[in-house]
């Protein structure tokens, strides 16, 4: 029971971390139908902005910690959608009108820059958040101790899943990014900026990637360059697990891969936790291609 | 230039590299082209996957691991002698291709980019976990002995090793140029083209891919015996992702398709980073950032795949001159 | 002697009924036509037969073998072959290799034959190229051979497909719509191209639009609207039955 309750905790709030990235893949690949391979760099580049914002800059002796998390947060995502806007811009807005393969290899390109841009920054070894910026508490649940950072890091990537569903949901941004999902052509018909709505897409995926790439930092306390990589074939899997393309089934997969990890770490192997979701990825896609709903991925013949 | 001066070029400068070692090239550099010879190969026979039948196969390093590990494993393990390891080695990894290959030849390009990632990823993971206790955790394997060629004796030296590679390299070219000119070439690249049309005029298309898949995890597998008793120390850092897109990124870069286009590729990516040293750590920053505007400039890659020329039989021949 | 034949053939896509139980049979040397307004579900009977889509229920035998789980290069290579609506050559090939496409399934040459480069492979290749260039002669293109399919006029296209349709050794070749996109005397030419096909013994289903080439061209006829038989039979009777009449004053055709 102890193991469970931990690990459930453990597992929700990690899956809570890769939903947030899953998001952007799965935007992304709602209106353009292209796997964004370098979205994980820029999550990895969002967890490198805040460790330059909270630790060389020392942003909580300015202003306290409660006040540094929340400008952290708000900088890096404002950072990491810059970013993101001119990756559109530069590596793929030009190749609108080529064939998949020259995209896909564009983005793989991009992701390659990013992660050795990173490297050459800020240096291949790993970096630290500082300790303690959520106080080390625990809070008791049916007889376990949880620590404090797990609910926070469970609570603030749901509000802000919750934030983006109304935003999606409710906004007539919102609709017209459905829209240009469902039917680009006809959405351009209906008067809707396409390309407006994949410049917003490319700046609100990876905003949220940036900001859980701070939440790693502070909920594993250590930062490296190539994160972006693991994390990213990880919240890809859970945006396939959800049905790629579509946005609550980002949010469900990445919770539901978040327990399928903590679980095999604890009761089958934590060696062998990374192949289990890679596994999981593969079985995915070989029986059932449409996640648990939309979009089939299997070539049709 | 006509054909008879572009193969006398050819021939001029294959002599003239093959000769390399007699005029004073120092170990180093012989080394370095060991290297690359070792990447040709590797990115040859990814050629044929993701070059002529054009599936994105991300995960070439794991055929190679697999080779690799089984020539270190049956030669420091059951002492057989590294030669005779060559041919099971690229069975081995032959039959991995077979097994993980065909529940996925069937996704889409770049679903099929990611699970080619995630087997190179499990297969690294398997090799740390020293997985069947054999592959030696993540300290890998020590102690491989040199290739001993009948009539020959030991390989020890680096001029001994760029024979034996470069020499690999040629015989591969060769074959590879002769399947590449069959039916068997010519459906691959029609599956690239359209693969629905392709099996809606009569191609096994499926059986095609796959077949793809495994030859090139052959070859994967015979480099592997190469590497391994070359280097005689073998670790799963050896086979990672990264291996992978530098195989991929010589192919896409140097024109997927083309054998000199893919020849051409490994020398740039890694030969050319040795001239300038100070640069190496920035390499792959400048890199990736050609493959993206490689793409949207010249997306064919270097020095693209061309049609193929027929000659007519006659009387086609003197008919439709 | 029935050479295709299909009975209660169903398909649905979604809940929408595309082919609600056809039957109809085709004889060697036929030329037939399949015609019917548009969303009529000809082109989901086409794709059906040549193994594109599996059907839901229903039988379709081919010369004695039964087609239904098999799976397109399967029917190529028992002899049924077919080109598309919309166009799908190898744009970025030549003209002989798209031919050539055809004749794979009737080559010999294995993989390690061909890597080897054992001399059966030469004489087998050599034997493809003279094929591809009789079909080239046969629908007028020969003289283009080295060319990029791509650079074809659409009319051209359309005679390249039934080029490579004809590599294949077929007994029987479906063509959708191949007039389409076609000039007046492209479309002529055309029709002397299928008699041509014909002569060959080879049989030919059809759907084309074009209601006076169909009745010019085609021996046998089946109209098919919202997924089922409406009638079938020969072009002049055909055109007096009052069912085919109505369904076809229905709709703005």
């Amino acid at each position: 029971m102890e193991v469970f309750i931990q690990q459930t905790t453990n597992g929700l709030a990690v899956g809570g971390i890769y939903a947030l990235i899953a998001l952007g893949y799965t935007m992304v690949y709602g209106v353009l139908k292209l796997i964004n391979f370098a979205h994980g760099d820029l999550f990895a580049l969002g967890a490198y902005l805040g460790f330059t914002l909270l630790v060389s800059f020392g942003l909580a002796g300015y202003v306290g910690m409660v006040s540094a998390i929340l400008i952290c947060s708000l900088m890096v995502m404002v950072f990491s959608g810059l970013a993101g806007y001119l990756l559109e811009r530069v590596a793929y807005r030009p190749l609108r009108n080529s064939d998949r393969i020259s995209a896909v290899v564009s983005a793989l390109g991009a992701s390659i820059f990013f992660q050795n841009a990173i490297m050459l920054v800020w240096g291949a070894q790993y970096r630290s958040y500082p300790a303690g910026i959520i106080p080390n508490l625990t809070i008791s649940f049916a007889g376990q101790n949880i620590p404090l950072i797990r609910i926070f890091v469970l609570v603030a990537s749901v509000v802000i899943m919750l934030i983006l569903y109304f935003f999606i949901n409710r906004t007539r941004i919102g609709m017209a990014i459905r829209a240009s999902a469902i039917d680009q052509g006809a959405a351009r018909l209906m008067g809707i900026d396409v390309r407006s709505v994949i410049a917003l897409v490319f700046i609100i995926g990876p905003a949220l990637g940036g900001l859980a790439g701070v939440m790693v930092g502070i909920y594993y306390g250590q930062i490296n360059f190539n994160m972006g990589q693991m994390y990213g074939l990880k919240a890809f899997t859970a945006a396939i697990i959800g049905g790629i393309g579509n946005i609550p089934g980002a949010m469900l997969g990445g919770l539901l891969l978040g327990l399928v990890e903590a679980f095999g770490a604890a009761y089958i192997s934590l060696a062998w936790r990374d192949a289990i979701t890679f596994i999981v990825l593969i079985l995915i896609l070989v029986v059932r291609p449409t996640g648990i709903l939309r979009e089939r991925v299997a070539e049709k013949l | 230039m006509s054909d008879k001066t572009r193969q006398a070029l050819i021939t001029v400068g294959v002599l003239l590299f093959l000769a390399l070692p007699g005029m004073g090239l120092g170990s180093y550099w012989l080394d370095v082209l060991n290297q690359v010879g070792l990447y040709a190969v590797l990115s040859l026979s990814l050629n044929i996957i993701l070059g002529h039948a054009g599936m994105f196969h991300m995960g070439h390093a794991a055929f190679f691991a697999v080779g690799a590990y089984v020539t270190a494993i049956l030669n420091t393990v059951y002492h057989v002698p590294v030669m005779a390891t060559l041919p099971l080695a690229g069975l081995a990894a032959g039959v991995f291709a077979l097994l993980v290959a065909s529940p996925i030849i069937h996704l889409r390009g770049d679903y099929l980019l990611v699970v080619t990632i995630g087997i190179v990823e499990i297969v690294r993971i398997a090799l740390i976990n020293n997985v069947f206790g054999l592959t030696g955790g993540s300290n890998g394997i020590v102690g491989i002995q040199r290739p001993d060629l009948p009539g020959l004796g030991r390989l020890t030296a680096p001029w001994h090793f760029f024979y034996l590679i470069w020499g690999f390299v040629a015989i591969s070219m060769f074959m590879f140029e002769y399947l590449e000119n069959s039916r068997y070439g010519r459906a691959l690249k029609f599956i690239r083209e359209d693969v629905v049309a392709a099996e809606g005029v009569g191609i096994n298309t499926a059986s095609c891919k796959l077949s793809a898949f495994v030859i090139g995890a052959i070859w994967a597998g015979f480099t592997g015996t190469i590497y391994a008793t070359q280097m005689r120390t073998i670790s799963p850092g050896s086979f990672s992702y990264w291996e992978s897109v530098v195989l991929f990124m010589i192919v896409i870069l140097g024109g997927r398709g083309n054998q000199w286009g893919v020849l051409l590729g490994s020398f740039l990516v890694i030969g050319l980073p040795e001239l300038f040293r100070g640069l190496q750590s920035s390499r792959m920053l400048f890199f990736g950032a050609a493959l993206v505007v490689m793409m949207i400039f010249r997306p064919q890659g270097l020095i693209p795949s061309r049609n193929r020329r027929y000659k007519l039989p006659q009387p086609y021949a003197d008919k439709y001159k | 002697m029935i050479l295709l034949s299909i009975s209660n053939l169903t398909k649905s896509f979604g809940g929408l009924v595309a082919v609600g139980g056809v039957s109809f049979e085709v004889a060697e040397g036929d030329i037939l036509g399949l015609i019917g307004p548009n969303g009529a579900g000809k082109t989901t009977v086409f794709n059906l037969v040549t193994g594109v889509t599996r059907p839901d229920s229903g039988e379709i035998f081919f010369a004695q073998h039964r087609l239904n789980q098999l799976k397109p290069h399967k029917v190529v290579e028992l002899g049924l072959s077919r080109t598309y609506q919309t166009i799908r050559l190898f744009p970025h090939m030549s003209i002989i290799d798209n031919v050539l496409s055809g004749r794979h399934c009737r080559m010999q040459t294995g993989i390690i034959d061909s890597m080897l480069s054992f001399p059966g492979k030469a004489f087998d290749e050599k034997n493809a190229m003279t094929r591809a260039m009789e079909e080239l002669e046969f629908v007028g293109l020969a003289d283009r051979w080295r060319d990029d399919a791509g650079g074809l006029s659409y009319g051209e296209q359309r005679l390249l497909e039934i080029a490579r349709a004809l590599a294949t050794d077929p007994r029987m070749v479906v063509l959708d719509e191949p007039a389409g996109g076609m000039n007046d005397q492209e479309t002529v030419e055309l029709r002397n191209l299928i008699e041509r096909i014909r002569m060959r013994r080879v049989t030919i289903m059809l759907i084309e639009h074009d209601m006076s080439f169909v009745m010019r061209v085609c021996n046998q006829l089946v109209v098919l609207e919202n997924g089922i038989v409406i009638a079938r039979g020969k072009p002049e009777d055909i055109q007096k039955d009052p069912k085919v009449i109505e369904a076809y004053l229905g709709v703005d055709d």
